[in-house]
């Protein structure tokens, strides 16, 4: 029944799809591994990415590639702003029930920010210029310049993030954070520090996301609140805090997406990840590469 | 029959009392106070009493709406056995949902209520030949050519017993054994407490609140839309009892009547603000002020200087207890002994 052109163009379809939410997800996990919490508001920092990419190119006029660094300057500003101002209470003072806060003010900064675009910026959908405006046709497959260098740039921010955490010494710290936090302070990491510095990259992958993204999706004050449910989904697939199982679920849940999508319908897709996501939590509850919490 | 109880007693007798000459705007105000007022207590069980943070009361009261609303439609039965299969279903998706994601721990709760909130909602809106999509569906009334005044009396009535309910609850063994799990659930799960269990009851019960305010008030308005599922919704059910007091059973009536009395007041004066307001609310009064207004009003500094205006001497007050009592008595008896 399916065609091996239409095979090849479900997966490469698929390909692109998992880059862009492995993109999304990274952040995510990157800020979970270390702070044991989740941001709420990173679909929010993802939307504010692609409203940063729009107002810069409208009025600068520049490359979209050249804008991506800003977007990503923004980005890890924002982050630390966030992580100083808001996140540092639930580590350095003993605060009960840190999580729980943490989850009831990052709610409350989405909605903040959410409503703050929605009257700052108009509801109105936006789109910034084409980042690569020509179409590639492969057979009888055609794509979108767009698309194309969406994923390969996400592709590259990927990979420079991993570079950063597994090569430099800062993201050796975060590293060491993430795996034992009174081992890593007794080896003399701050984890005030560290935490910042892993609170902005989550950040500042959201706003590069977002400002990606905005190219090929429209800038609109909600534009992040399904991407970034995507992204959950993916993150407990992969096991929170795991980065190699973020990358692994990304891929599986863009290929079920992309073909879900064009078997059943794609009406239905952002629901998929739901029911992605309550199988695993029945089969497997630490996802694919979680570490077993103890529980109760 | 203490003071306290007489003097509620009068108040409630007065306040139905004056429902019947009420003019049509405060019974609506009240109605649709008492919604919220039953979303928020039963979400403050979940999100205050066990800690958890569950974003899906919104979505249970919609999906209960639309359960009992397709139901009357589709089989032609009366209203009330409409409301009772959307509420049974409402318990029984609840269950479900939280015996898959209570057995890790509070971060799973949340990422999968969020989505499946958001799922409902999207479930809701592309379902457009079944649900009527964006646009709406519409029940049929509760009480057919019903006057604000009878659907205010039940209103109130249902709010009154569910607070009643939950005041109850938390005084029970059951109460305390949830309070414990929210305390510590280390501790608790050390003493013989089946956590989990408990978790899973305090979720289930959220649900049927969610559901019951849901089923009355869609057959009340008739007519339901999928953005009542929407995580705008969730926040304002959330800001009430994180205004009030999380976990304590004023603190969300407190906080519901100013939340829901703020956002009255905000959308006619000032415009669309509402959940703008609530964001940076719930931002501050978690940062700032974690036990709501029952913990400001019962901190030790408030209460030491209540108790300073009551003496009237400048002096903090002292309650003489017998343990006071003793300390004087033997004092006296060694300084009787020295001299």
């Amino acid at each position: 029944m399916l065609g091996l052109d239409t095979l090849a163009s479900l997966l490469i379809f698929g390909v692109l799809l998992s880059l862009e939410y492995a993109l999304v997800a990274l952040g995510v996990t990157i800020i979970f591994g270390l702070m044991k919490l989740i941001n709420f508001a990173h679909g929010e920092i993802f939307m504010l990415g692609g409203y940063i990419q729009y107002y810069f190119l409208l009025w600068t006029g520049l490359n979209p590639l050249v804008a991506l660094p800003v977007s990503f300057l923004a980005g890890l500003a924002i982050g630390s702003a966030i992580e100083r101002a808001l996140i540092r209470p639930t580590y350095t003072t003993s605060l009960s029930k840190a999580g729980e806060y943490a989850v009831i003010i990052t709610f409350g900064l989405s909605l903040f920010l959410q409503n703050f675009a929605l009257f700052g910026f108009g509801y109105e959908y936006r789109s910034p210029p084409a980042l690569w405006p020509v179409t590639i046709t492969v057979g009888t497959l055609s794509i979108s310049g767009d698309v194309v260098l969406t994923s390969v740039m996400a592709a590259v921010s990927i990979i420079a993030v991993l570079l950063f955490i597994e090569r430099t010494w800062a993201g050796l710290s975060m590293k060491a954070v993430a795996q034992n936090l009174v081992g890593a302070q007794m080896a003399g990491i701050r984890p005030a520090w560290t935490n910042n510095v892993g609170f902005a990259l989550g950040a500042g992958l959201a706003t590069i996301a977002g400002a990606l993204l905005a190219h090929t999706y429209l800038v609109y004050p909600y534009d992040g609140v399904l991407p970034v449910l995507t992204a959950f989904t993916v993150v407990v697939l992969g096991g929170l805090g795991s980065i190699k199982g973020t990358l692994i679920a990304s891929f599986i849940v863009g290929m079920a997406y992309s073909f879900l999508g064009a078997l059943v319908s794609f009406s239905y897709v952002n629901i998929y990840g739901l029911v992605i996501l309550l199988i695993v939590l029945v089969v497997r509850p630490q996802g694919l590469f979680g570490q077993k919490e103890r529980t109760f | 029959l203490n003071l306290t109880k007489a003097f509620l007693f009068v108040l409630g007798a007065v306040v139905l009392i004056y429902l019947d000459f009420a003019p049509v705007e405060y019974l609506t105000f009240a109605v649709v106070l008492c919604y919220y007022l039953l979303l928020a207590v039963g979400w403050n069980i979940v999100g205050g009493v066990t800690y958890l943070a569950s974003f899906a009361q919104a979505a249970f009261a919609t999906l209960a709406a639309y359960i009992s609303a397709m139901f009357v439609t589709y089989t032609g039965s009366v209203v009330p056995v409409g409301m009772a299969v959307g509420i049974i279903a409402v318990i029984a998706i609840s269950y479900g949902l939280g015996y898959i994601t209570l057995r890790m721990g509070g971060a799973y709760l949340a990422l999968a209520t969020i989505a499946f909130s958001e799922s409902v909602r999207v479930w809701l809106t592309v379902n457009e030949s079944l649900t009527g999509g964006a646009a709406g569906y519409f029940p049929a009334p509760l009480i057919p050519g019903g006057t604000p005044a009878e659907y205010c009396y039940l209103f109130v009535g249902v709010t009154i017993t569910s607070i009643y309910f939950t005041y109850r609850l938390l005084k029970s063994k059951r109460g305390v054994l949830m309070k414990a799990v929210g305390n510590d659930e280390e501790a608790a799960s050390a003493l013989g407490v089946n956590v989990r269990a408990i978790r899973l009851f305090a979720f289930t019960l959220s649900g049927l609140f969610a559901a019951i305010g849901g089923v009355l008030f869609a057959h009340y308005l008739q007519v339901i839309v999928p953005a009542d599922g929407s995580l705008m919704e969730q926040a304002t059910i959330m800001a009430g009892p994180i205004v009030g007091g999380l976990g304590t059973i004023f603190g969300p009536v407190i906080g519901t009547l100013i939340i829901i009395g703020a956002r009255d007041i905000i959308r006619t004066y000032l415009g669309p603000y509402d959940v703008l307001f609530f964001g940076i609310i719930m931002i501050v009064s978690m940062k700032f002020a974690r036990n709501g207004i029952v913990g400001m009003l019962t901190s030790p500094r408030v209460r030491s200087f209540g108790r300073r205006v009551l003496s009237r001497t400048g002096e903090p007050f002292r309650k003489r207890t017998s343990a006071t009592n003793e300390f004087e008595r033997r004092s006296e008896f060694t300084q009787q002994k020295g001299n």
